[in-house]
């Protein structure tokens, strides 16, 4: 039997903000061991979502 | 000596009265000097009943059978026709479009869709466009289970793309097994697929090269899909997958490469209740089941949107 002990950085944005490193957006974000919490931002919901929508329509 | 044996005359009344039962006709024929003009009625009402009933059934029964067996038969000619144009008898490759807006009750393919070409082969899928411009869509098949029926598959296993396969389609809620090993994108794959449940199987490269950040854009229906192969190269966003099962959750995590750092991006709302820790209690993103899945792709950045 193996047992480890994993830590995870986990970000949780503000309520009415989502996290965002300008390309991916979330309201919670477990980081990779190679992230950093340095690369999140806080925006608004709404910077958000009009972000989201001008990812583009097929 | 006649040409016809010879019957002794007790016999000949016995069959005359046989048939005499036969045809209700109760008037027995007795031995007698009339006996001879009896027997002449017996076989006059044998051979009219026999007539009446041949002609009857043939005229009613035969002409029902010669029209349905020519409806069958010409409605098979129909659809050879049809899907013998539509596939080039068995030999299309080239599925680019192919069934773009294409009625689902009419789609009931004679071979097995194979393409070696083309894109966006059931985009919309489903759908008609009608006189206000308006796009209207079928109620939603089970693809895989209408390719069973006929016998054929969807084998895109020789395809170099599957952008687009199924985007936009709103009438497919079941995706088979589909082995994209040779194609260099998914992207796009089943963007705004809405009516999207399940996906039996999707097969990946093994070298995680595929581009899939797109492939499941707005499926906000779909709740079970398996991976196999590699998700590697920019990831992949179910974000809109609110009620993605557990299973499909641990699929994907255990197709996500190890091998570089990646993000995948899921609903909030789908891990919560995917993995509650009691009924109701929508904490999954905080439980040890998570928490213990997300540890085995440290390299992993996973985002709850």
């Amino acid at each position: 039997m193996e047992k480890q002990t994993i830590t995870r950085v986990k970000l949780t944005a503000a309520e009415g903000m989502t996290l965002t490193n300008g390309e991916l957006f979330g309201k919670v974000i477990f980081l990779g061991e190679n992230d950093s919490a340095d690369n999140w931002r806080e925006i608004t919901d709404e910077e958000a979502s009009q972000l989201t929508a001008e990812e583009g329509e097929e | 000596m006649s040409e016809y044996a010879v019957m002794p005359l007790d016999d000949y009344v016995g069959a005359c009265n046989a048939i005499r039962e036969k045809t209700n006709d109760d008037q027995l024929i007795i031995k007698s000097g009339e006996m001879a003009s009896q027997i002449e009625e017996v076989f006059d009402t044998a051979y009219s009943a026999g007539y009446g009933v041949g002609y009857g059934d043939g005229d009613g029964d035969g002409h029902k059978y010669g029209y349905d067996t020519g409806l069958i038969e010409g409605q098979r000619a129909e659809y050879d026709k049809f899907w013998d144009g539509i596939q080039n008898n068995g030999n299309r490759r080239e599925y680019n479009y192919t069934f773009g807006f294409f009625p689902t009750e009419l789609f009931y393919p004679k071979y097995d869709i194979v393409p070696k070409s083309g894109t966006n082969t059931f985009r919309s899928f489903g759908g008609f466009v009608n006189a206000d411009g308006v796009t209207v869509y079928d109620e939603p098949i089970d693809l895989a289970e209408r390719l069973e029926s006929c016998g054929v598959v969807l084998d895109c296993s020789q395809s170099p793309s599957v952008s687009g396969l199924v985007a936009r389609s709103l009438s497919i809620s079941r995706l088979p097994v589909i082995d994209t090993r040779k194609a260099t994108t998914l992207d796009t794959f089943a963007l705004g697929a809405t009516a999207l449940v399940t996906v039996d199987k999707i097969i990946l490269k093994d070298d995680g090269s595929q581009d899939l950040r797109r492939a499941f854009e707005e499926t906000p229906k779909l709740q079970n899909i398996v991976f196999e192969g590699v998700i590697g190269y920019n990831g992949t966003d179910f974000h809109w997958s609110t009620k993605l099962s557990k299973a499909s959750h641990i699929s994907i995590m255990n197709a996500v490469t190890a091998e570089k750092s990646i993000s995948i991006i899921f609903s909030q709302t789908a891990v919560d209740n995917a993995f509650e820790t009691s009924e109701g209690a929508a904490d999954g993103s905080t439980s040890e089941e998570w928490l213990n899945l997300l540890a085995t792709k440290p390299n992993c950045t996973v985002s709850l949107a």
